[in-house]
């Protein structure tokens, strides 16, 4: 278990540092287009290109998120409960998210397929949207390996008060 | 089950259980609205409307402007911009009756121009601004109310993510919005100063004077301060003239204050990858919550449960300020038990139609609902987030803080009663600027 969770740990932060380069993309590319415009020779399909590296850059922070417990929750009560009940609410909790998130890649995965199908591509640059749906279902993919790392983690003798 | 009233019904009360029971806030929103959606139609549409949903959330363009703003807080809230900030105002309003509170609120006036976080603006000067107040023997009491109450002008004063979400989640004008929060936002700081000045003054032992500086002090410390007011000029200008989107001016806030602090030696490069981490994972967050509201929102909308309740709403026989004032306590209720920024996505989807069937202006109810109310949740218990990040900076009791909050409500109480009798103090600036 511990071996795979030092994998996924390197995985998310190899999405991260990705994620990263794309965000920092984005801001460049932004200016330089907006530089470029007042000199009359814009950046062809730099809002699409923004919008799908936007895309990315989420779906690659999405496990890191989950690894570093970065979502929003209200644990307050749970914690106020025995041991037991709480490892039992966070054996839940996981199983939702597994549940989720598997169900989001299947959809995603799905979608992609019949982007690629019907051959839509972006309007400027003629990207295939397939390609984001792609990469989208991976990461969502990856977020429900990551959980249900956490959910075996969880499982572990006294994983509940690890995490 | 085939009545929608029912079935929605069953789907808030399954999701008030999940949010309790601890599950992330976006998990349980997208798990409800599947099962929302699986009731009402059938699993496979209820598959279909989640997927859709993320990957136009996703890939939406309007929506990069998140993490490119939240990008541009954080590289000013690791480069210390607040710190020379925070020193100009001490210089100019230091001397006066709690002058180093009306300073702290100055300098977050000013950082939150280029910082639209309310967090990160408490959080920023309760680093910078508390042991400088202790220097001068301020009460922790006010030192650490302060800070705690500054952080909520992130609300109002552009540019807010909390009102680029509400924008997103309401398909209102983001620069409308912006401009719509700067009156109140900026009214609001002049009376947190004015309360802060006379609370020393009937109290002149919780914030001693401290010495005068001569006017080429002061003025020595200007240039340089002057150059985060010029970026907000530019990108909120350019924003509100049309002459960049809302993602180009986040982009070239970012890029104006990055390039800031390397000239200025603030930032090197771990700094600058550190900002990129956190404004990422920021961005994750707020993002995952609006993908995932947007699934049960477009289940609300199908359920017809927005309009069936705007028209019983609009026909209840008490004064629309009455309903209004009664939804901005719901918002207030619920953030105080879920978190507010989740609960007003979640809520919005079914109030907003209410608020406007009652005849108000979308950009007021704005500045109402993700201004006033979340502002007010971020400072009372027990969901008080600017409160937690000022206790974990300057390990004083929570207590404390709350106690130094407290006098500072009545400026917020005050501006929600101005603006219920003055719309216009949101509405105008708006209205001018899109002539």
């Amino acid at each position: 278990m511990n071996k795979l969770m030092m994998l996924i740990s390197h995985v998310s932060k190899f999405l991260r540092v990705i994620g990263a380069v794309l965000l920092t993309g984005m801001m460049f590319l932004t200016v330089t287009d907006v530089i470029l415009r007042y000199l009359g020779r814009p950046v062809l399909g730099s809002y699409e290109m923004i919008a799908m590296a936007g895309a990315l850059v989420i779906g690659f922070i999405l496990p890191q998120n989950s690894l570093a417990d970065q979502n929003v929750c209200v644990d307050s009560l749970v914690n106020t409960t025995p041991p037991l009940v709480k490892k039992l609410f966070m054996i839940g909790r996981r199983i939702l998210g597994v549940a989720l998130f598997l169900l989001l890649a299947y959809g995603m995965f799905r979608k992609a397929a019949e982007l690629n199908e019907v051959g839509e591509v972006s309007n400027v640059l003629h990207i295939p949207l397939s390609i984001l749906g792609y990469g989208l279902a991976v990461c969502l993919f990856v977020e429900a390996i990551v959980l249900m790392c956490l959910l075996g983690r969880t499982l572990s003798v006294g994983g509940a008060n690890n995490e | 089950m085939s009545d929608p009233t029912i079935i929605v019904i069953t789907v808030v009360v399954l999701l008030l259980a999940l949010f309790l029971s601890g599950v992330e806030l976006a998990f349980a929103m997208a798990i409800m609205g599947v099962v929302g959606w699986t009731l009402l139609n059938s699993f496979e549409v209820a598959i279909d409307v989640l997927t859709n949903d993320f990957f136009e959330s996703l890939a939406s363009y309007s929506l990069t402007v998140v993490p490119l703003f939240v990008l541009m807080g954080q590289v000013a809230f690791n480069a210390g911009i607040a710190k020379s900030l925070f020193d100009c105002a001490h210089k100019f309003l230091g001397h006066i009756a709690g002058g180093l509170a009306i300073a702290t609120v100055a300098g977050a006036t000013i950082f939150k121009a280029i910082c639209g976080s309310a967090v990160a603006t408490s959080a920023t000067f309760a680093s910078v601004a508390v042991p400088e107040m202790d220097r001068f023997k301020y009460s922790r009491k006010l030192s650490t109310g302060i800070v705690a109450i500054a952080g909520t002008l992130g609300n109002f004063i552009p540019p807010s993510v909390i009102l680029i979400i509400f924008g997103i989640s309401t398909q209102l004008s983001i620069g409308k919005l912006f401009m719509a929060g700067l009156i109140p936002g900026l009214i609001l700081a002049f009376c947190f100063g004015i309360v802060a000045h006379g609370w020393c003054r009937i109290n002149p032992t919780i914030g001693p004077k401290v010495p005068k500086f001569s006017w080429k002090e002061r003025m020595a410390t200007v240039p340089v301060n002057l150059l985060p007011v010029l970026i907000f000029i530019v990108i909120i200008g350019g924003l509100t003239a049309g002459v960049f989107s809302p993602t180009e001016a986040g982009s070239i806030g970012a890029f104006g204050v990055l390039a800031l602090c390397v000239i200025k030696g603030n930032l090197n490069f771990n700094g600058f990858v550190k900002s990129i981490q956190e404004a990422m994972g920021t961005a994750g967050m707020f993002l995952l919550l609006v993908a995932s509201s947007a699934v049960l929102g477009h289940f609300f909308a199908a359920s017809t449960i927005s309009a069936i309740l705007s028209e019983w709403v609009a026909s209840l026989p008490v004064h629309r300020s009455v309903i209004m004032g009664l939804i901005m306590f719901i918002y207030l209720l619920g953030g105080s038990f879920v978190d507010d920024l989740a609960f007003m996505l979640l809520a919005t989807p079914i109030f907003f139609p209410i608020v406007l069937k009652l005849g108000y202006d979308p950009y007021w109810a704005g500045i109402m609902i993700a201004g006033f109310t979340i502002a007010i949740g971020s400072v009372v218990p027990p969901v008080a987030i600017c409160v937690f990040v000022v206790k974990n900076v300057t390990k004083e009791p929570m207590g404390v803080i709350y106690r130094g909050c407290f006098p500072f409500m009545i400026p917020l109480f005050f501006c929600i009663l101005l603006l219920f009798i003055f719309p216009e103090l949101a509405t105008w600036l708006p209205t001018v600027l899109a002539k």
